[in-house]
């Protein structure tokens, strides 16, 4: 590895995620001093930052692949890979602006900010591991995208209820924008992990999800509680999927994963 | 010890403290400590909700920006409280409660006529503190707090069984602007000008006046002869002086509204042109003083200062002035006057003079004793206006416990979590048939997350705001 790929590996991924983390905080910092005009800029100048390191890493990645000869992926990968590698940190840098737009206080502030931080490193890490060949390196980066997953979910239902209730809380619209959600982020687990026998679940699921919403909103659980535990019912689903994939369908794993979900969900209700 | 938080080949790749009867044990005390501790332990605490910390803490966010202070409307206060109410009587937690009856009805129903409207909502929140900092740091309703078009605020609020929660208290910030809100902005009427031929400078069109005997004053061509109507008869013939024309009404005309019209000839009687007819009223008698016709309507709180929207109906009445202030209000768009008295002005004095003037100019004086004034203050704030809402026993301290325990238990589960997703990340995620830990650990991370914030930043968990 000579200097110039050292330097790419060890601080590229690094700077644009401080290029990212600054951008937040100039966001936040907006946010605080109340400066709406300022917004529509720094979203957007952010996101272009975000998608430049994205593409420039697939497509200079690529190139490098193509002299080693490599086979070109299969459709099926593409289409995955697109999600994984575009839709779903497009998502979190969405939620995490959403999230801090809605929820601007100072002490969570930072912390979602260097929680976004430690995110993006990680996720342009095994993006360039990935179009470069690392496998090592992706392979131990590659829980990114299900932790991408669960955030972005979390940080978008919360949005679409904080929407939702600012626009007047219409119930049904708010149900039709919830199961759009839910469907997409299931439709992309099932597809990042080719698993298309699961998509019986997606109906079930969506029923129950709804249900908890509309008996937790019927008992007045504040919404960033309901987001979190349909996040909670979300990460039951990919842990399911997962052993799916893995032919671990034991009952003590799912056992462990409903414990755990019981836990979660009492420690939210009740606090 | 390493077998209780370390995954390793002799526990099964599964710390002792993550086993399954770990796991149910923890599931176990949980239910216990949120369920079972209610009805252990009935102690209150007290919280500190306070009224007047809102209604100042908005002012002083105001401030900061360069921005005046909102008045309190006791019209807005009562639609806020009638609002509160609604909400803790239906159980609805929306802008639109109960059964999607919008806000501004509420404004509607307090009698309140705004040209911009807003509302802030918030229940569960257990300080007015942590309250006042969730608003800030929201930007919807912050936007509210510091908007430049209102000039008025009502804080409301309800306390009573509440989504799920028994002591729970609903608050209701209504902010407003009216358009009828400064007096004086009915200027009386200064006349019309007529483009016509002939033109009436005196009387004008529309004009009251208590002068029964008056010089009629007009322009027309020069040197014209003038004839003038009076309500639809020949009244008067007269030669203009150069370009103006000017009659002496030397008998007093009575009481009553008229019409006066005139055309103008040339010397060899030739008809030139003509005014347009131009309505007035004679009236010389002073409006009949009804006490009863006073009240307060309206009351103000600033800076710890009081004033009162005196409000005077008489159909009869134009203007109705503090003679002490000399401050005075026209009757509005609305159809009544709302004249502004401080507290501060008229304490001390033993009555307070107003005097009521009818368009024509008559007057009549009323002294109103101060003490019925700020009784009628009193009578109307009280009700509506708790200044002061502080020891309220809001939350029981089981809450407290609840939380200490719940916060614990998190932190310890993604410590545990923390250190098996370490581990387990060294050996391989997927072989060791275990559920996935990185799913569990990021699920620790944002629940202890949302514990710091409802800690730290007050109810986020359980204090709603809309």
């Amino acid at each position: 590895m000579n200097m110039n790929n050292s330097f790419s590996w060890k601080y590229r991924p690094l700077f644009y995620s401080f290029v990212l983390f600054m951008g937040l905080i100039l966001f936040t910092l907006a946010i605080q001093s109340e400066q709406p005009q300022f917004y529509p800029y720094i979203i957007v100048v952010l996101s272009f930052v975000f998608i430049l390191e994205i593409f420039s890493t697939i497509y200079f990645g690529n190139k490098i692949l193509q002299q080693y000869s490599i086979p070109a992926i299969e459709i099926r990968d593409k289409f995955s890979n697109t999600i994984q590698h575009f839709v779903l940190p497009f998502s979190l840098f969405i939620s995490i602006v959403m999230f801090i737009y809605f929820h601007n206080y100072v002490v969570i502030k930072w912390i979602i900010l260097l929680c976004a931080f430690f995110l993006f490193w990680i996720l342009f890490t095994n993006l360039r591991a990935f179009y470069e060949d690392k496998f090592k390196i992706e392979i131990k980066t590659h829980y990114i995208y299900d932790i991408i997953s669960i955030i972005s979910f979390f940080g978008l239902y919360d949005s679409v209820l904080n929407i939702c209730n600012y626009w007047g809380q219409n119930l049904i619209i708010t149900l039709l924008l919830l199961v759009f959600l839910i469907l997409i982020y299931l439709g992309i687990i099932l597809i990042r992990l080719y698993n298309y026998k699961l998509f019986k679940l997606i109906l079930p699921y969506i029923v129950v999800n709804i249900g908890l919403f509309l008996l937790f909103n019927s008992l007045g659980v504040s919404s960033i509680k309901i987001a979190f535990i349909s996040t909670l019912m979300y990460s039951f689903y990919i842990a399911y999927a997962h052993s799916h994939n893995e032919n671990l369908k034991t009952y003590r794993i799912f056992e462990e994963y409903f414990v755990i979900l019981c836990i979660s969900i009492i420690l939210l209700v009740f606090n | 010890m390493k077998d209780f938080f370390i995954p390793t080949e002799k526990n099964g790749y599964r710390p002792r403290l993550l086993s399954r009867f770990a796991l149910y044990t923890y599931l176990v005390v949980i239910l216990f400590v949120n369920l079972g501790i209610n009805y252990l332990i009935p102690v209150s605490v007290k919280a500190e909700l306070n009224i007047n910390y809102i209604y100042d803490y908005q002012n002083d966010e105001r401030a900061k920006r360069g921005l005046p202070d909102l008045l309190i409307n006791t019209k807005l206060v009562e639609s806020a409280n009638t609002k509160a109410k609604a909400m803790l009587e239906s159980n609805c937690w929306s802008h639109y409660c109960p059964d999607g009856k919008s806000p501004w009805d509420f404004f509607d129903n307090a009698g309140y006529s705004y040209i911009y409207a807003g509302e802030n909502l918030a229940e569960g929140f257990i300080s007015t503190e942590k309250l006042m900092e969730a608003w800030m740091n929201s930007p919807t309703h912050r936007v509210n707090i510091v908007n430049t078009n209102f000039t008025e605020v009502g804080i409301g609020y309800a306390e009573g069984n509440f989504q799920n929660n028994s002591n729970n208290m609903i608050i209701v910030v209504h902010f407003g602007s009216r358009v009828d809100f400064t007096p004086s902005i009915n200027l009386p009427d200064t006349g019309s000008i007529d483009t016509n031929l002939v033109k009436f400078t005196y009387p004008t069109d529309g004009i009251s006046t208590k002068l029964n005997t008056f010089d009629i004053l007009g322009t027309s061509p020069e040197n014209s002869i003038i004839a003038i109507n009076l309500n639809g008869s020949y009244f008067k013939e007269l030669t203009s002086m150069g370009k103006v024309f000017k009659y002496p009404i030397a008998t007093p005309l009575v009481d009553g509204d008229y019409i006066i019209y005139a055309e103008a000839y040339d010397k060899d009687n030739t008809f030139l042109g003509s005014s347009r007819n131009i309505n007035f009223r004679i009236d010389t008698v002073s409006p009949i003083i009804d006490e009863s016709g006073i009240e307060v309507t309206e009351v103000l709180v600033e800076d710890n200062s009081r004033s009162a929207i005196i409000n005077y109906n008489d159909t009869d009445a134009y203007e109705i002035q503090d003679v002490q202030t000399g401050r005075i209000s026209y009757r509005n768009a609305s159809g009544y006057f709302a004249l502004q008295i401080y507290e501060n002005d008229i304490k001390g004095n033993e009555a307070t003079s107003f005097k009521i003037s009818d368009k024509a100019g008559n007057n009549a004086e009323l002294d109103i004793p101060v003490e019925v004034i700020i009784s009628m203050m009193d009578d109307l704030q009280s009700p509506l206006l708790h200044q002061l809402k502080d020891n309220i026993e809001n939350l029981s301290s089981n809450q407290n416990i609840r939380l200490s325990v719940n916060w614990g238990f998190a932190s310890f589960l993604t410590i545990i979590f923390g250190i098996d997703f370490l581990f387990l990340t060294k050996t391989g995620l997927s072989n060791s048939h275990r559920s996935k830990s990185h799913i569990n650990l990021i699920l620790y991370i944002i629940l202890l997350l949302i514990l710091i914030i409802g800690i730290t930043s007050g109810n986020i968990l359980n204090g709603s705001m809309k």
